[in-house]
C-alpha cells in the first residue's frame, strides 16, 4: 500500500452502510484529507492516488450512527441512510463532506441548509430513494406460491428492501412473503410481523412477470386473470394517454407488472405504437 | 365525433322486466369486466386520508398518503377495486351509461364475490383497498344495505384494515348511511350535475335536495365523531376520511365560475375533503346532451389547477374566476392567469418576500416555496438554488426580482409574459386507433 502522506486518499469501504460509516469513523479519526468515498468492489486503482481500504467495524460504525441520531434526530439520520441506499454514484463522497460539516457545525442546522451543495446532493439522493420505495409500495406484484407464501420480484434503482421492510411487514403480519430484488441478488423475506434480509442468486430469479408465472401456484392463475380483467376494463379509451401512464409508472419498472407485459395478444401494439 | 351504433328497436316489455331480463353474466371473470367498466367514469380513486393500523389476526391497513398500485392507459392511478354492486338501476339519467332504458348487459355480484375478489387483490398487493357504488335497485335502502353489508363482512368476518370507499345512495336511510360510515374511511355522494335546473333536465327524477341531505348528515356524522375522539380515543371512527363528491363538466351549460363557486361552498361549509371533475365523456345518445368531438380535457385540468389554488395555494375563488372572468383561460394555468392579471404584485424577490407571497409566483409550487423559506436561513436564495428546489424557473423567472440577477426586472410586463407561459391552443387530435367504440358492445361480443 502507498504510504498514507499529505495527499488525498481514497477510501474505500466494503459496500454496506456499516462500512461506510466506518470509513467516515477512520477518516475523522486519522485527521486524512479524503480525496472521495467509494464501495472497494467497484473501485480501479488509479495512478497518482493512494487508497485506503477500511476493515468494517460494527463498534465504530454504530458510535458514528448514534452521533448522527444524537445531533440530528430521526429525521436526519433516515436521510442519511436513504442518501447510502440510493447507491448513486459519487453519493458516499457526497455524504462524507455533509457529514464533516454536519459535525464541525456548531448547532445542528448545518444538516438542513439546502443551499449547500453536499447538502442539496444528500437530501435530493434521499427523496429519490423514498419517491422509489413509496413508488413499489404499490408495484410489488405478489404470488402465491406453492408452499402459501407470497412471492415477488422487484428491479428498483435503489436499495430499497430495507426501506419497504416495514411498510410490508406491518400490512401482512400474519403472511409469510418475499420481495426479491433482481438487480441486487438481495431478498426481503417476511414472516410474523419480522422480516430480515438475506442474499439469493439473482440468476434464479425470474426476469419478468411472465417468467415468474412459473413459480406461482396453479391457483394462482385465476386472479392474475381477473387483475387483468379489471386492469382493461377500468381504463376508458376515450381519455388514451400513454405518456401520462408512462411518466407515473415507468417502462422501466414494466418488467415485473404483468398487466405491461407485451405477452398479451392484441396488447402490445396499441399500447407501443398509439404513444 | 365517432357515430354510436344505432340503438336497438325500443323493447315492448316494461321497463321493470327489461331490465332484469337483459344478457345476464354470471360468472365472477364477466362480472368483473362488467362492472368494473360500469364503474370506471367514477374518477375519484385516493386511497388517502386515513390511518388505520392492522386489526389483529387480520391483514391490511391504511396509509395516510395513499398508494397508487397500477396506472391504465388513460393515465389514471388504479388505487381501489371499483366496482359497482350492480349496474341495475330503476333511474334513467341521460348522462348515465347503466341508465334504465339502455340496452346493455346487465349483472350483480353476490356479497362473498366482492369480498373474495378485494381480499384476494389485496392479498396479492394490487390494490389499497375496495371502492364500491352500486346502481339502485329495488330500492335505495336495499342498495345502500347491500353495500354496507360487503364493508361490514370485509371488516368484522375477515378483520380487514385495508381501505374501504363507499358511495352514499341518494334517498337511503340515515341509519344505513351511519352504519357505513363505521366501516368505511370515506364515504361520497355524487352531485355529478352541477346546476339543479340542469339536473332536473338531465334526471327528471332527481333533485339537489336528494344529493345535499345524505351529504348534510354525513358531514354532521363526522363532526360529532371527531369531537367524541378528542374526549376518548375510545369512540368510534366515522368515515375517518372524509367525503368527496363529482362534478361533470361539459354535459351542460355552467360557466367555471359556477362550478369552482360550487366546489369552494363545498370545501368550505360542507368540509368535503376533494371535488373530483369529470369531463364529460358520452355514453349515451341523447338530444338533451351535447355532442363532443372529445371530451373536454383541458378544461377538466384548469379547474383541477383552480380546485389546487383554492385548496393548497390560499386562493379565494373570486381571484380565480369572476363576473367579468367567468371561464377559465384555456391556454394560461390559472394561477398564472391570475399573475398577469395582477401585475402590481410583482416581481417578487424570493429572499424577502413572506410565504404566502412566494406560493403565489407561477412555476412556484408548495414543496419549492417550502424548500426556499427553509434555504434562505443560511443564506441568500439564488435562481441556481431555485433550479434545484424544483422551481420551474421557465415560468417563475419573469416573475422574480434579484438584485443580483441578470435578465430580472423591477416591474413586469403582462404582454410580453403571456406568451411565455400560454400552452399552445387544443387541436383536434386524430388517431390511427381511435376507432369508433362502444366498449358495452365489445363486452357483450368479447
Amino acid at each position: 500500500m502507498a504510504e498514507v502522506g499529505r495527499d488525498p486518499v481514497v477510501f474505500l469501504h466494503d459496500g454496506s452502510f456499516e462500512g461506510f460509516l466506518t470509513t467516515v469513523f477512520e477518516a475523522t479519526r486519522l485527521k486524512l484529507p479524503v480525496a472521495w468515498v467509494q464501495a472497494a468492489a467497484g473501485y480501479r486503482p488509479g495512478l497518482f492516488e493512494q487508497c485506503w481500504e477500511v476493515e468494517t467495524s460494527n463498534e465504530s460504525a454504530s458510535r458514528v450512527w448514534k452521533a448522527i441520531e444524537a445531533r440530528g434526530g430521526d429525521k436526519i439520520a433516515g436521510m442519511v441512510h436513504g442518501a447510502f441506499l440510493s447507491e448513486l454514484p459519487g453519493i458516499e463522497t457526497d455524504l462524507w463532506h455533509y457529514l464533516r460539516k454536519f459535525f464541525a457545525a456548531r448547532n445542528g442546522l448545518q444538516g438542513r441548509n439546502l443551499l449547500d451543495e453536499n447538502v442539496h446532493a444528500v437530501f435530493a439522493a434521499a427523496e429519490k430513494t423514498a419517491h422509489e420505495a413509496h413508488r413499489f409500495q404499490g408495484f410489488v406484484r405478489f404470488q402465491k406460491v406453492p408452499d402459501g407464501s407470497l412471492f415477488s420480484v422487484i428491479a428498483p434503482d435503489h436499495n430499497i428492501l430495507q426501506i419497504l421492510s416495514s411498510h410490508f411487514r406491518v400490512r401482512y403480519p400474519g403472511a409469510k412473503w418475499m420481495i426479491a430484488d433482481s438487480k441486487r441478488g438481495l431478498c426481503l423475506m417476511g414472516e410474523h410481523g419480522k422480516a430480515e434480509i438475506v442474499r439469493v442468486d439473482p440468476a434464479k430469479l425470474p426476469r419478468s412477470s411472465g417468467e415468474s408465472e412459473s413459480f406461482a401456484d396453479a391457483s394462482d392463475r385465476k386472479f392474475q386473470d381477473l387483475w387483468l380483467s379489471y386492469y382493461d376494463a377500468i381504463n376508458i379509451q376515450e381519455r388514451r394517454n400513454i405518456r401520462q401512464m408512462a411518466r407515473l409508472m415507468p417502462r422501466k419498472y414494466w418488467q415485473y407488472l404483468p398487466e405491461r407485459q407485451a405477452r398479451r395478444a392484441g396488447f402490445a401494439g396499441a399500447a407501443l405504437v398509439g404513444s | 365525433m365517432p357515430d354510436l351504433p344505432p340503438k336497438k328497436k325500443p323493447s315492448q316489455k316494461s321497463d321493470c322486466i327489461r331490465y332484469y331480463s337483459n344478457i345476464y353474466y354470471t360468472t365472477v371473470q364477466q362480472k368483473l369486466k362488467i362492472l368494473a367498466n360500469a364503474a370506471k367514469y367514477d374518477v375519484s380513486c385516493s386511497s388517502s386520508g386515513s390511518r388505520r393500523t392492522t386489526p389483529e389476526g387480520g391483514m391490511g391497513n391504511a396509509a395516510p398518503s395513499g398508494i397508487c398500485h397500477s396506472f391504465t392507459e388513460d393515465g389514471r392511478c388504479i388505487s381501489l377495486l371499483k366496482l359497482l354492486l350492480s349496474n341495475v338501476c330503476v333511474y334513467d339519467c341521460a348522462y348515465c351509461l347503466n341508465r334504465r332504458s339502455n340496452d346493455i348487459p346487465r349483472a350483480t355480484f353476490k356479497v362473498t364475490e366482492i369480498v373474495d375478489l378485494a381480499l384476494e387483490f389485496y392479498r396479492r398487493n394490487l390494490i389499497e383497498g375496495l371502492f364500491l357504488s352500486s346502481g339502485v335497485f329495488g330500492s335505495p335502502d336495499t342498495t345502500m344495505e347491500a353495500l354496507v353489508r360487503v364493508a361490514k363482512v370485509l371488516r368484522t368476518e375477515h378483520r380487514f384494515g385495508g381501505y374501504i370507499h363507499l358511495k352514499a345512495i341518494p334517498g337511503a336511510s340515515p341509519e344505513l348511511v351511519a352504519m357505513a360510515g363505521l366501516y368505511a374511511d370515506r364515504l361520497s355522494v355524487n352531485i355529478e350535475i352541477p346546476s339543479e335546473p340542469s339536473l332536473k333536465q338531465l334526471a327528471p327524477e332527481k333533485d339537489f335536495a336528494s344529493v345535499f341531505t345524505p351529504m348534510d348528515s354525513i358531514k354532521d356524522k363526522i363532526v360529532e365523531a371527531k369531537a367524541e375522539r378528542r374526549l376518548t380515543t375510545r369512540a368510534p371512527r366515522f368515515a375517518p376520511a372524509g367525503q368527496t363528491t363529482q362534478l361533470i363538466v361539459g354535459a351542460t351549460p355552467e360557466s367555471d365560475l359556477h362550478i369552482l363557486k360550487l366546489a369552494s361552498g363545498l370545501y368550505g361549509e360542507r368540509q368535503l375533503k376533494r371535488v373530483y371533475y369529470s369531463g364529460y365523456i358520452p355514453v349515451n345518445r341523447d338530444n338533451r346532451l351535447p355532442t363532443l368531438s372529445r371530451p373536454p380535457l383541458r378544461r377538466e385540468n384548469r379547474l383541477y389547477q383552480a380546485d389546487w389554488l383554492m385548496r393548497f395555494y390560499k386562493f379565494d375563488v373570486d381571484e380565480i374566476v369572476d363576473t367579468a372572468h367567468p371561464d377559465l383561460d384555456p391556454d394560461l394555468d390559472p394561477k398564472a392567469a391570475w399573475a398577469l392579471r395582477h401585475p402590481e404584485r410583482f416581481p417578487v424577490d424570493v429572499n424577502r418576500a413572506d410565504y404566502e407571497t412566494i406560493l403565489r409566483v407561477p412555476g412556484i409550487g408548495v414543496k419549492s416555496a417550502k424548500l426556499i423559506v427553509e434555504g434562505r436561513r443560511h443564506g441568500t436564495v439564488r435562481m441556481e438554488h431555485l433550479k434545484r428546489f424544483g422551481v420551474a424557473l421557465k415560468r417563475a423567472r419573469p416573475f422574480l426580482y434579484d438584485p443580483h440577477a441578470i435578465g430580472t426586472y423591477r416591474d413586469i410586463r403582462p404582454d410580453r409574459i403571456r406568451p411565455l407561459l400560454a400552452a399552445p391552443p387544443e387541436v383536434e387530435q386524430f388517431s390511427l386507433f381511435e376507432t369508433p367504440s362502444f366498449p358495452l358492445l365489445e363486452l357483450a361480443h368479447g
